[in-house]
């Protein structure tokens, strides 16, 4: 996309989230200051699914906390639909990596947590256990709902996190290695759900990932990010497959494995 | 990934093998016939151990020249009846049964406490979360935990000029090192990611401590609670000697003036059960606790 044809668009369609001239360092004990994410840009625009990829280290989950308002910016700005973002907010949902659900509450409860926390909207009690439900229900966890987090399997904790991020009707959704605890089957499988839950709810994603297929899938957009320290965005790929997506015949697909090599080769240096 | 489905024919698998499996009623039967035993065994050293102890004590007594003041088992057996005997008889100050001095004494320990945690707990939920202050805070903290709780008695007595009082006063330094250190160490250990949601839900800062910081350090809370009560029951039959009055350590340290000695041992006994079940019912609290 060229400069001219982004002034021209954005007349139209303004970025959701847009990271103007960000950096972020910590002091270091040897090296003094030591900046972990260089000078970043990037205009995320509505409805897009787009993921940050990059090696360990190089500030890709930070520049998500930055987003989600967790982090502060050293320099430049972020703004979500045309305001900064200076503090957390309930418009950015977040699914951490781990599951962050309080042990001492149900799935049902979990989610009615997020809801009932809701200072723009009160619901009554009866309200808010149906709309846990029904986002509960779109994660096929129904039958699970008065479980405790304990005795839910870690695939199963993450989509009780998943449905109650959805909760919050976010304009973004923030995922933060969302499926990078789990064990390998679980993924793929989650990795499936999550591709239709997308595809169904149009919302504008936002995930950092280290799994080049689970980019691959989900994605409209991928940014890789070059090593640590000071890393910044060096490729910023579109993704063309078409919409609904299906794995069999996007591993048919020439472009795919031309686009994964990239990306392999891009992240690993080779 | 990409691998034809043709390719199946020619997997080796030689997992079935045949086997007798021996019945689930069976291996039921074994494990229950084992548990039989094991209880069985434990009984009985118990049993074995503790008629050991008493023949042990006997052989000690015996033929031992020291005017009768060694406690024999069997003096401190018939004390131990004459005690529950009248164990609720108030005639006079000078002769209350044992009952009233437990009272005394559990009432102490339960204000001194009480008082402890009501101050401890909110103080170390600030503490813990806020580093500037308990930085600020924490050369106090160091420097008074270590000091025996008994050292303040005399401090109490001078400025209260009440033995009920000092005595409560004492318990309260004695509860309150515990529970505000197990609070904050507790707050520290909660998981960030906890508070970062709590964060991004955009909750108010009551909904924050009460639906997430205190659940979660309610675990490291009642741990403070219980080690708080056991050293105030420790704490208090001493601060009982000196402050007078009534109470388990008033009645023992009579006891001796009167050369009674059987009544000591009979003391001990009951100073260790209820203190065993003081720290049993504060132990329940923990089933409140969510396992995380």
């Amino acid at each position: 996309m060229t400069a001219e044809t982004l002034t021209t668009e954005r007349t139209s369609t303004e970025p959701v989230v847009k990271l103007e001239g960000i950096t972020k360092g910590f002091p270091d004990r040897k090296k003094g200051f030591q900046r972990i994410v260089g000078t970043t840009d990037v205009d995320i625009n509505e409805g897009e699914f787009i993921t940050i990829i990059g090696p360990s280290g190089c500030g890709k989950s930070t520049i998500l906390k930055m987003i989600a308002g967790l982090e502060s910016v050293d320099e430049g700005t972020i703004s979500l639909a045309g305001k900064p973002i200076t503090a957390p907010s309930r418009e950015l949902g977040i699914v951490f990596q781990q599951h962050v659900l309080l042990p001492w509450m149900s799935a049902r409860q979990n989610v009615i947590f997020a809801l009932e926390t809701d200072p723009h909207q009160k619901r009554s009690k009866q309200e808010l256990e149906t709309l846990a439900d029904e986002y509960l229900e779109l994660v096929n966890l129904s039958h699970a709902a008065d479980r405790r987090p304990t005795q839910l399997s870690g695939g199963m904790q993450q989509r009780v996190g998943i449905a109650r991020a959805f909760a919050l009707e976010p304009k973004v959704m923030l995922l933060d290695e969302p499926l990078g605890a789990l064990d390998a089957l679980t993924r793929h499988e989650l990795q499936l759900q999550l591709l239709q839950l997308c595809e169904q709810q149009k919302r504008t994603f936002i995930m950092v990932t280290h799994d080049v297929d689970e980019a691959l899938l989900l994605s409209d957009r991928i940014l890789v990010m070059g090593a640590g320290p000071n890393a910044q965005i060096v490729h910023d790929l579109s993704v063309p497959f078409s919409r609904p997506r299906d794995v069999e015949n996007l591993e048919q697909d020439p472009k795919y494995h031309e686009l994964r090599s990239f990306l392999l080769s891009s992240l690993t240096g080779h | 990934m990409s691998t034809p489905t043709t390719q199946a024919a020619e997997i080796t698998d030689t997992a079935q093998k045949p086997h007798t499996n021996t019945a689930p009623e069976a291996l039921q039967q074994r494990a229950k016939a084992q548990r039989t035993r094991d209880r069985f065994q434990t009984t009985g050293l118990f049993v074995i151990f503790f008629l050991g102890f008493i023949g042990l004590w006997h052989l000690a007594t015996v033929g031992l020249d020291d005017g009768g003041l060694a406690p024999t088992p069997g003096a401190t057996w018939d004390r131990l009846l004459e005690m529950l005997g009248t164990a609720f008889l108030l005639d006079g100050p000078n002769n209350v049964g044992i009952f009233y001095h437990l009272l005394a004494s559990i009432q102490r320990v339960l204000l001194g406490f009480g008082l402890a945690a009501i101050i401890a707990v909110p103080l170390g939920l600030l503490l813990g979360t806020s580093r500037v202050i308990h930085d600020g805070m924490d050369p106090f903290i160091q420097i008074l935990r270590p000091v025996s709780p008994l050292a303040w008695l005399p401090l109490g007595l001078a400025l209260l000029r009440d033995s009920q009082m000092t005595a409560i006063f004492v318990i309260f330094m004695a509860a309150l090192w515990p529970i505000l250190v197990s609070t904050i160490d507790g707050v520290r250990r909660v998981n960030p990611l906890f508070l970062d949601l709590a964060k991004s839900l955009e909750t108010d800062t009551k909904t924050r401590v009460f639906k997430v910081l205190l659940p979660a350090t309610l675990p490291a809370i009642v741990t403070g609670l219980r080690t708080a009560l056991s050293t105030a029951w420790l704490v208090i039959v001493a601060a009982e000697m000196i402050v007078g009055g009534r109470g388990m350590g008033h009645f023992v340290w009579n006891e001796w003036n009167a050369l009674n000695t059987p009544s000591i041992v009979v003391a001990i006994v009951i100073i260790g059960g209820v203190g065993f079940l003081l720290d049993r019912s504060i132990a329940q609290l923990q089933r409140l606790v969510p396992k995380s």
